[in-house]
């Protein structure tokens, strides 16, 4: 251990860690608390205290908050419960979904439940379709004159 | 149970038109039902705190399964979003949606910042949600239950059936504009976080538990428990919304700045009212909303109290007859046929008569 780190440690300091897994950085040790950062994989932090599942970590900008281990873990597995048989390894990306709450990923694995693939495909439509970049803003000019006046840029009502 | 709900409901209704002055000192009876009526302070709901981005994803899941209700009865439910009918209604969707941008006010609560509008009441005295991660999206379908949800995220769901009761343009907007309210107004996570922080359940402790869990032997993270927990939360509000709603005083609050967002837009700020009286005699509609929301004569009378007060444009705003002719036209270009059937009192009658709009169909 190099002597600034041993010095730190000895003075309250804190012990360095490198991020592992993407996590978001918590207020509180509880899964739905306030998100006050992010930590992305290769990132410094200072462990300030261990806590159970959590660590209490101090980020490069000062902010202090909660960290589920998870971050800092190597390797997962996946709980035999939610499978038949062996159950199988889950990849750095789910640990790391684990602690980021409701995503892409979570969403995708929800809608494996019957009917919901197709009713989101239609979704996907209208997210991607001509609402996709919002209200034109020569369009939001001639409603807006529309209202105003009763017709719209060609004249016509 | 249901009964004691829409008995509470009506309770409650009866209530905000004796006490018109705040229609939202009303406790918020549905929620309470769900929630067990465990009632959680405002810093035990901060805890549970959403994201836009898990706001998102949450929407996003509930919305999927509204659709899956609708495409279950009818395969071709929802109408393509290039369609005529849809391309209409989300640009007077996207007016809303952008006059509600113009009037967001992040103060007040645990924002620690001060009001913009300190003279709007509020149901619970929260800042406007963030504006949606990726817009809003207004989706059209096919059904002849009158409905419409407005779901954390931004998205918008609505039936053509109740699109066709609108009688104008305005009225087309008063509607949008009050689900973009509940939106902006964050009343779905509102719910969420009502029902997560009274019923606290096993599956939340564990996805928690598990979150944090890497005990060294046996690294227990993985995505399973997530998916439970939005799969749970979806499948409950999108219950809860079928079957209940938002709850009483969160309409009254969608109505209220639904109206102001009209105004902001030059729409008659009465649209709302309007189509609230057009409907209040029509018995499909009753029947859609009669779970969900206060009866629609008493809303329309808190709008009209509130445009007086607020001193917002007058019912009849300039042009208001363009913007009918422009709503049938959309209308009969969509395949939508203008609902302007029996029910509609007289005093309130369309202001392009019906049996000219039939002809032209």
């Amino acid at each position: 251990m190099q002597l600034w780190m041993l010095t730190l440690l000895l003075l309250g300091g804190g012990n360095p860690a490198v991020v592992k897994n993407p996590s978001r950085v918590l207020a509180e040790p509880k899964f739905w608390a306030r998100r006050v950062g992010e930590l992305n994989r290769g990132q410094s932090v200072t462990l300030l205290e261990s806590m159970g599942t959590w660590y209490r970590v101090r980020l490069a900008n000062q902010q202090v908050g909660y960290v589920p281990r998870s971050a800092f873990a190597n390797a997962v597995a996946v709980p035999a419960a939610h499978f038949e048989g062996a159950a199988p390894q889950a990849s750095e990306t789910q640990a790391a979904n684990a602690s980021r709450g409701f995503s892409k990923e979570a969403h995708a694995a929800d809608i494996g439940k019957p009917g919901l693939k197709k009713a989101d495909e239609l979704l996907a439509a209208y997210v991607a379709g001509p609402a996709a970049a919002g209200l034109d803003a020569a369009l939001a000019k001639d409603m807006a004159g529309f209202i105003k006046k009763g017709k719209l840029g060609g004249g016509q009502p | 149970m249901r009964r004691a709900l829409l008995l509470a409901a009506l309770v409650s209704a009866g209530c905000a038109q004796l006490q018109m002055k705040n229609p939202f000192d009303q406790a918020q009876k549905s929620i309470a039902a769900a929630t067990g009526n465990k009632e959680c302070t405002r810093a035990e709901l901060e805890k549970y705190a959403y994201s836009p981005d898990d706001e998102y994803w949450f929407g996003r899941s509930v919305a999927d399964r509204l659709i899956a209700g609708f495409t279950q009865q009818n395969p071709d439910a929802v109408y393509p979003p290039d369609s005529p009918a849809a391309v209409y209604v989300n640009e007077v969707g996207q007016l809303a949606a952008e006059a509600a941008e113009r009037n967001r006010d992040d103060g007040g609560g645990p924002s620690g910042a001060a009001r913009r509008f300190p003279g709007w009441a509020r149901v619970d005295d929260m800042p406007d949600r963030p504006p949606p991660e990726f817009g809003y999206r207004f989706i059209l379908v096919r059904n002849p239950a009158p409905g419409a949800w407005g779901l954390p995220g931004g998205f918008i769901i609505l039936t053509d059936s109740l699109v066709a009761r609108a009688g104008s343009e305005d009225q087309l907007a008063g509607i949008l504009a009050h689900e973009v309210a509940h939106v902006q107004r964050g009343h779905g996570i509102e719910v969420i976080k009502k029902v997560m922080c009274a019923q606290e359940d096993s599956a939340v402790k564990e996805v928690a538990k598990q979150a944090g869990d890497t005990a060294a032997s046996v690294k227990i993270v993985d995505l399973g428990p997530v998916v439970e927990s939005l799969n749970k939360f979806a499948d409950r509000l999108s219950d809860a919304l079928t079957d209940k709603g938002y709850g009483i005083n969160y309409e009254y609050e969608a109505d209220a700045y639904g109206t102001r967002y009209l105004a902001t837009e030059g729409y008659s700020a009465a649209g709302i009212a309007d189509f609230l009286h057009r409907v209040d005699a029509d018995p499909a509609f009753s029947t859609a909303m009669s779970k969900s929301h206060p009866p629609a004569h008493l809303r329309a009378e808190a709008i009209e109290k509130q445009v007086a007060a607020e001193k917002l444009e007058p019912a009849r705003s300039p042009h208001e007859r363009e913007r009918v002719s422009r709503f049938v036209k959309a209308m009969i270009a969509g395949g939508i046929r203008p609902d302007w059937s029996p029910k509609t009192d007289p005093a309130t009658a369309p202001l392009v008569p019906p049996a000219k709009t039939a002809s032209a169909n």
